[in-house]
């Protein structure tokens, strides 16, 4: 009984995945059928030539890949220098607040200051707003690793005649690689996943993925929807299976 | 306390350096979210705007003494509340029941979900709970006298309750699931068992706690995250009440000026719910610790 349960559970969890890909492939779908009237590739092809659906693809992966690094490498820098710092814990806490928001009512605060600096409505305008919730969320990532151990070993190249740069080269990145990866997966992902700041802060004219998803939706555009919706899907899929790849190859030999 | 590195160490460099770098912090962390709060609260009361005349407490009296502004905080809470309780029942009950099944398939089916945006899971519900849905589809073939409910934009709010679900239940199940192997709870409960506990006793007086306390500071985390939970109400949800930030944005993109007096209000208002919610959050942290 519990094993049936567990697979229930399994296949509930996994649907989304096979149900958005079906309807973004359907021919037609009407309303009492369970199964699509056929197959075609015409939606991709019409919403990704015509619709502009891979512009707002190559959009929202620069976007999200510009974040997920900048985000990665200032959370990076700034955690080392909070985890020594006297003030840590008050520090860490700050950390949360703006994560903590909603971010389309944390866009609606800030929108004030992008109009007025012409940012608004810009690539760089909602990367720089994007930025303003990764950098916290990676500092409250990273923190944790830069321990004890880390600035001994740190110390002990530089008491070997090491430079810092040295340090930084053959100990730090090294040994952060696992932790900086999953700083760029989660990081980007957030970046990724934002409705808010790009509705507001792009407003409208930065076409991302889910603003896309919404116009769609709006325009009762199932299929459309359904193909911007496993655009969306498929980047986290593909660095989910890239990221338990890199463990499971790193513990396992 | 571990001294600062080499060229950093204890000449001047280390405390510019240091304070040039908080200060870069507090300026990309604090400093958005003061000055963009310090407008709200400037706008509300009439000091700022395109129909400043001066400080007033006009749109506050207004704000404050409007029945559907307090539903919109309560429904919020409500659902934050019960989605967090919710996917935290389901999730406690998944890893302490099913856990010999989930080692042999993988955990991969829980980070599954964690790869859909909350838009496209918004989308998904609306297609599986929709009247002319999934399960409608279904339910219609196999008992087609039988009515469908209302379970999208529907008074229950079932259809938001269920997406925000699917979206938080998974994470509680890998959090746990880890809780489970790091505290040793199978351990522990098969030693209450060894010493004469039932099945159901260890369940409820060990595993149960130990992962419950566990979670605790993620489901209140959860809570304040899910309080604002924007794209899952805004397709899912009714038009009245809305939660409070489907509410809020709505008040922002009306064209009448005096609206936007009020959503500012209800920022302010939002931003002091969410500021209660991590004091909250923090002051358990430092009595758990204290204990």
């Amino acid at each position: 009984m519990k094993k049936w349960i567990w697979y229930i559970l399994a296949v509930l969890l996994i649907l989304p995945l096979p149900y958005l890909f079906l309807l973004s492939f359907a021919a037609i779908w009407r309303h009492p059928d369970l199964w699509p009237e056929g197959f075609a590739i015409r939606h991709w092809k019409d919403s990704l030539l015509a619709g502009g659906l891979a512009e707002s693809l190559l959009v929202s992966l620069f976007i999200s890949a510009t974040v997920a690094l900048l985000g990665m490498i200032l959370g990076f820098g700034m955690a080392r220098l909070i985890a020594r710092h006297p003030k840590r814990v008050l520090l860490l806490r700050a950390a949360y607040l703006p994560y903590a928001f909603s971010s389309v009512v944390y866009a609606f605060c800030l929108q004030f200051y992008f109009l007025k600096t012409g940012l608004s409505g810009t690539i760089p305008g909602l990367i720089l707003s994007q930025i303003l919730i990764v950098f916290p969320f990676a500092v409250i990532l990273f923190v944790g690793h830069w321990g004890t151990r880390m600035f001994a070993l740190e110390e002990l190249v530089q008491t070997l005649g090491g430079t810092v740069w040295t340090a930084w080269k053959k100990v730090v990145l090294p040994l952060s690689k696992p932790i900086l990866l999953l700083g760029f997966f989660q990081t980007f992902l957030i970046s990724w996943f934002d409705y808010g700041f790009s509705s507001v802060i792009g407003l409208g004219q930065v076409p991302t993925l889910t603003v896309r998803v919404f116009q769609y939706i709006g325009e009762s555009n199932p299929y459309f929807a359904a193909v911007s919706s496993c655009l969306l899907i498929l980047p986290p899929l593909i660095l989910l299976w890239a990221n338990s790849a890199y463990l499971r190859q790193r513990y396992e030999g | 306390m571990i001294k600062p590195l080499g060229k950093f160490g204890s000449n001047s460099i280390l405390p510019s350096f240091s304070q040039l770098g908080i200060g870069v912090y507090m300026f990309l962390v604090l400093f958005p979210l003061v000055a963009g709060l310090l407008y709200a609260l400037a706008y509300s009361l009439g000091l700022v705007g395109a129909l400043s005349k001066g400080f007033t407490l006009n749109h506050w009296q207004v704000v404050v003494g409007m029945p559907a502004i307090w539903k919109s905080f309560l429904l919020s809470l409500s659902i934050a509340s019960g989605v967090v309780l919710l996917a935290a029942m389901l999730a406690l009950a998944t890893v302490l029941l099913l856990h010999p099944y989930i080692r042999k398939t993988g955990s991969l089916v829980f980070f599954i979900p964690l790869g859909i945006p909350p838009m496209v899971a918004a989308f998904w519900g609306f297609h599986l709970l929709g009247d002319g849905g999934l399960l409608a589809r279904f339910i219609q073939k196999a008992f087609p006298f039988f009515t469908f409910p209302e379970l999208t934009n529907d008074a229950w709010h079932i259809g938001v309750i269920s997406v925000l679900v699917l979206l938080t239940y998974p994470f509680f199940c890998l959090q746990m699931l880890q809780a489970y192997h790091t505290q040793n709870v199978q351990g522990l409960m098969d030693i209450g068992k060894s010493l004469g506990g039932s099945r159901r006793y260890v369940l409820l007086r060990i595993g149960l706690p130990i992962l419950w306390k566990n979670a605790l500071p993620s489901l209140v985390l959860f809570g304040v995250f899910l309080f604002g939970a924007y794209e899952v109400p805004l397709l899912l949800g009714r038009q009245a009440p809305q939660m409070i930030s489907v509410l809020i944005a709505q008040k922002f993109k009306r064209f009448d000026l005096e609206m936007v007096a009020r959503a500012y209000v209800l920022t302010v208002l939002y931003a002091g719910f969410v500021l209660a919610g991590i004091w909250f959050l923090f002051k358990r942290k430092k009595a758990g610790r204290g204990a």
